[in-house]
């Protein structure tokens, strides 16, 4: 059985291994801010948020309408979703209580199995009770639904309490083996608990021999017992396994209905806010193109944020220059961010918002804590930045913030133009932020570059915004002192 | 030579002896410890301590190793066979219910079948080249088609599959065990599954059986139900029994010791193949009676094997004999004196032994015996009574040398005083000329490197820095101590050092 809301044909796991330097990527981009308002202090939900954010960088397009179609509909139905994910929680915590944790593979537990399997039921039927009481039209909710009415009907119930109280065996244990090659049984299967033997057609029974273990031989019980063991390991490994199972089942349901929950908590945050959200369009190959495209992080952080338009299918690499302090780290995460949300099949803090799907997100950004050493710095860069080179995916968005900017402009450039070129030549979408207008300038004469530039009135103040113009060979540490000093 | 063999001499296996005197000083005790530790009980230790002593041998074994290298896979798993052959003939020795040591015996068989029957296949698509190896492959050929084997192929497969096929319904309730014939009742474990099928996904998972103890001693009960299991089956039991009864010793002595004699070589090259994954050499020397005795870039095996575990590789040094067949080593100390003095030592008994040896190229003596004396350092003692035996062991070296012995000394006059050494040095080397054996001698007598019949070798340091050692060892003339001042001065030990170190005054 498959939950599937989040994927057309596959559960949610939350053991798949984050992508190479996801960590960088999440400081980088100041994700965190957005997982928290996801999870509003559910460190579970922190884990799906990030998981399910991490996961995207490997999706299909068909994947994400599947899960933006949910999404639409289960911000009409929040009450129902934190409803669903409380009970899995419940369900789940319950099993858990009952079988004390003690579920191992090589040595099943019966009895523990039992009674975790009597949590489950209880925690199936309400899943179908809550989903029957909402009226749910996409695919997603409606699978789910018809799977559960075409399972879990009251047979279904009635067969599997039936199992619970057969496997605890009143009449013992009947079990056929097989002879091993050393003599000992082996291949146990465990038969239907009978009170009467078969008829035998074929006139006189079959032989049987019975061995009736002396009252004071111990050692012979508890050899029985191990026999017992043996033949109830098969029953009581099918239980563990069905346990296995469903339990596997509730944790996918509390991981994506989850997810769906940390959505709708943002959309409410941003909506709060007056911030405009937009499903985006997943394309192919190297498109771009948004309105009013806002960093998430840093709305929720200042509780305001100004947007970016921008049309730049085709193009690549993008050069982003100008004012310090003009907003140029910004559009970047904003960049970054929407690219993530879309791709997990989240809506994105824009009015519009296309681009081409990634298979990775790699942020190679200026490190602020650095040790002051300079070469040491420099060095250091390098280091990381090789080593990112050692894990690029096929085609990734490589987001870049004032990289080299350790060493000097003519060499930094005369890198930095060398390392975007060689990544670009590789099909990779770069983006460079970089204050170096040598570098920049580097790529006037290259038809698909396109330069981004943080605007600047005439009275030196800055509008937050950035337009197409390209580098400019003048410094903005001026307007600063101006500032600074009046 | 009639019977097969890989070893090329004509005993059915070399005798169990001590290791032989020269083992301790050439560090091949170690050797023999690192490549044979885990082959224990086949005697291979013996196909290490023997020399053949003559080139036919040499050149057998030379070619059969060379077809290992190649392509060792069938024997490979030929002896993997054998292993689970034997394991389960121990258990069947170990067991104590008799229908459980006629199971075991039949799963040795078993075993058996499959090992030589696959190693024969193998043979026949791809038939051995090497003599040794061909005339094994000969054997086999028609041991598998001797209608003995078929038999025992015949009844070993049928008396196994009507006993597999058994199966009995087991009923345990309070205290009672019941046995009696399958009926074809449903599986109890499956109806649960497909209760539950629906969360299951397209494929059922499977699960491992839980681990079964596998000892040879059934328990009571056990016992029991194998009992009555023969009595419930007693046809396919009775075909056990006479297997057991008929089949006792099925082992083919020739291939028993085929399998011997290639876990040696394999023993070996398997020791060589993360050396050689490290980019370290081999070569099988070409035997020579006359000079020039070369080898190209050897090094001391057993260093190289502790060296390569940490990442590193040894110096390769190259050692060369042409008219003067006494080479004398000096240089400084810790230089790698005593390290070329082994490795030239090592190499000559891997070479007798007809196996691959350190280098790239070599050309070597067969010697008839290797005799060799390392300065023991021992703690303080008598230096007289130390003298006197270490002439006594000089003594037996040389007369048991001949000119086609290999003399391996090092620092033979430790214990002497300089004016004693000298001239017991010349004395030592004198005989030895005589004798017109080849000879190495590692001594701090530089003297000793001008004599006549000698070549002079000097373990090297870095010229820019003297205290360093590089560890090569260059044929030139013997020198004064250029380092010696070097190293004293790194120990603190030269004049000005001493004075600084213990202060001005006076």
């Amino acid at each position: 059985m498959r939950v599937g809301l989040l994927h057309p044909d596959e559960d949610l796991s939350l053991a798949k291994p984050l992508p190479y330097s996801w960590a960088e990527v999440e400081h980088d981009l100041g994700l965190g801010t957005v997982l928290e308002a996801m999870a509003e202090g559910d460190t579970y939900l922190l884990d799906v948020a990030r998981q399910v954010l991490a996961q995207g960088l490997s999706q299909e397009a068909r994947v994400i309408h599947h899960r933006q179609e949910v999404l639409r509909e289960a911000l009409e139905h929040p009450r129902l979703i934190e409803a669903l994910y409380r009970l899995a929680g419940q369900t789940l915590q319950e099993k858990r209580k009952e079988s004390w944790g003690l579920f191992r593979r090589d040595r099943p537990d019966l009895y523990g199995g039992i009674k975790a399997m009597e949590a489950l039921l209880e925690g199936l039927r309400g899943v179908r009770e809550l989903l029957e009481s909402a009226h749910l039209a996409t695919r997603g909710f409606r699978s789910l639904k018809d799977q559960l009415a075409a399972h879990l009907t009251p047979e279904f119930f009635r067969e599997a309490e039936g199992h619970l109280r057969a496997l605890r065996f009143p009449q013992g244990i009947w079990m056929t083996a097989s002879l091993g090659p050393g003599g000992r049984s082996r291949d146990y299967t465990l038969l239907l608990p009978k009170r009467n033997p078969i008829p035998w057609p074929f006139g006189s029974r079959p032989k049987a021999f019975t061995l009736t273990l002396h009252p004071r031989d111990e050692a012979g019980a508890r050899i029985l017992g191990e026999f017992r063991e043996r033949g109830v390991f098969a029953a009581a490994r099918a239980l563990a396994l069905a346990v296995e199972e469903v339990t596997r089942f509730f944790e996918a349901l509390r991981a994506e209905v989850g997810f769906l929950l940390g959505a709708i908590r943002l959309a409410n945050r941003l909506r709060a806010l007056g911030l405009p959200l937009a499903f985006p369009v997943p394309a192919e190959g190297v498109r771009l193109a948004f309105r009013n495209l806002y960093d998430v992080g840093l709305a929720l952080r200042q509780g305001y944020a100004v947007g970016n338009h921008l049309e730049a299918h085709g193009k690549n690499p993008i050069l982003i220059t100008g004012a310090n302090r003009g907003g140029k780290t910004t559009f970047l995460r904003s960049l970054g961010l929407a690219q993530i949300m879309m791709q997990a099949g989240l809506f994105v803090g824009a009015e519009f918002f296309e681009s081409g799907l990634v298979d990775g997100l790699f942020t190679h950004f200026k490190r602020e804590e650095d040790p002051s050493l300079e070469a040491g710095r420099f060095e250091e860069e390098l280091r990381r930045l090789s080593d990112l080179v050692d894990h690029l995916t096929a085609r990734p968005l490589f987001l870049f913030n004032e990289s080299f900017a350790a060493t000097s402009e003519p060499e930094g450039s005369e890198l930095g133009a060398q390392v975007i070129q060689a990544l670009v030549e590789r099909g990779i979408r770069v983006v460079f932020v970089t204050h170096f207008y040598t570098l920049a300038a580097a790529f006037l004469g290259n038809a698909k570059a396109l330069f981004l530039r943080a605007e600047r009135l005439p009275d030196g103040r800055r509008t937050y915004r950035l337009k197409e113009a390209p580098p400019e060979p003048t410094a903005y540490g001026l307007d600063l002192l101006r500032r600074i000093f009046g | 030579m009639g019977r097969p063999s890989l070893l090329g001499s004509e005993e059915e296996v070399p005798p169990e002896v001590p290791p032989p005197p020269y083992f301790q000083d050439l560090l091949l005790d170690e050797l023999e410890g690192l490549f044979l530790a885990s082959q224990d009980g086949f005697g291979l230790l013996s196909f290490f301590r023997n020399l053949p002593n003559h080139k036919t041998a040499v050149l057998h074994r030379q070619a059969v190793c060379r077809e290992l290298e190649g392509k060792a896979s069938s024997l490979r798993g030929f002896l993997r066979s054998m292993e689970e052959v034997r394991g389960r003939l121990g258990l069947s020795q170990k067991a104590r219910h008799p229908w459980q040591k006629a199971l075991y015996h039949l799963q040795a068989a078993r075993a058996y079948l499959a090992g030589v029957g696959a190693l024969g296949r193998d043979w026949s698509l791809l038939p051995p080249h090497s003599p040794g190896l061909r005339a094994y492959a000969a054997h086999l050929e028609a041991y598998l088609q001797s209608p003995g084997f078929s038999n025992l192929r015949r009844e070993a497969e049928t008396v196994w599959q009507d006993l597999q096929g058994l199966r009995y319904v087991l009923h345990v309730h309070e205290g009672r065990l019941t046995l009696r014939a399958y009926q074809g009742e449903g599986d109890y474990g499956r109806r649960i599954m497909e209760t539950f099928r629906p969360f299951f996904g397209p494929s059922s998972p499977t699960f491992p059986e839980p681990g079964m103890e596998e000892g040879p001693i059934l328990n009571h009960i056990e016992e029991w139900l194998l009992d009555h299991l023969a009595l419930l089956f007693p046809g396919p039991f009775a075909r056990l029994q006479s297997f057991f009864a008929t089949h006792q010793g099925f082992l083919d002595p020739v291939l028993a010791r085929l399998e011997r004699e290639v876990r040696f070589f394999l023993a070996y090259l398997d020791f060589l193949s993360p050396l050689r994954a490290a980019g370290l050499p081999f070569t099988y020397p070409e035997p020579a009676d006359t000079p020039p005795f070369f080898v190209e870039g050897a090094f001391d095996l057993v260093l190289a094997a502790k060296l390569v575990a940490e990442g590193k590789v040894p110096i390769p040094n190259d050692f060369r004999v042409e008219r003067e067949h006494i080479l004398v080593i000096t240089g400084p100390n810790q230089g790698g004196k005593t390290t070329f003095a082994r490795m030239v030592g090592q190499v000559h008994h891997l070479f007798s032994l007809g196996l691959p040896v350190p280098g790239r190229r070599a050309r070597l003596l067969l010697p008839d015996r290797i005799l060799s004396h390392f300065e023991v350092r021992e703690n303080p003692e008598d230096l007289r009574s130390k003298l006197e035996s270490d002439l006594l062991r000089l003594r037996d070296i040389l007369e048991q040398a001949t000119a086609r012995s290999l003399l391996i000394l090092n620092e033979p006059l430790a214990s002497a005083t300089l004016v004693d050494a000298r001239m017991i040095g010349r004395f030592l080397l004198e005989k030895i000329r005589d004798k017109g054996s080849l000879a190495l001698v590692v001594t701090f007598l530089d003297e000793l490197a001008r004599l006549p019949g000698t070549r002079s070798l000097v373990a090297e340091v870095d010229p820019s820095d003297p205290s360093r050692r590089t560890f090569h060892i260059r044929e030139k003339p013997a020198e004064g101590k250029a380092y010696a001042l070097a190293l004293a001065a790194r120990h603190g030990l030269t004049y000005e050092a001493l004075k600084r170190r213990l202060g001005g005054g006076a």
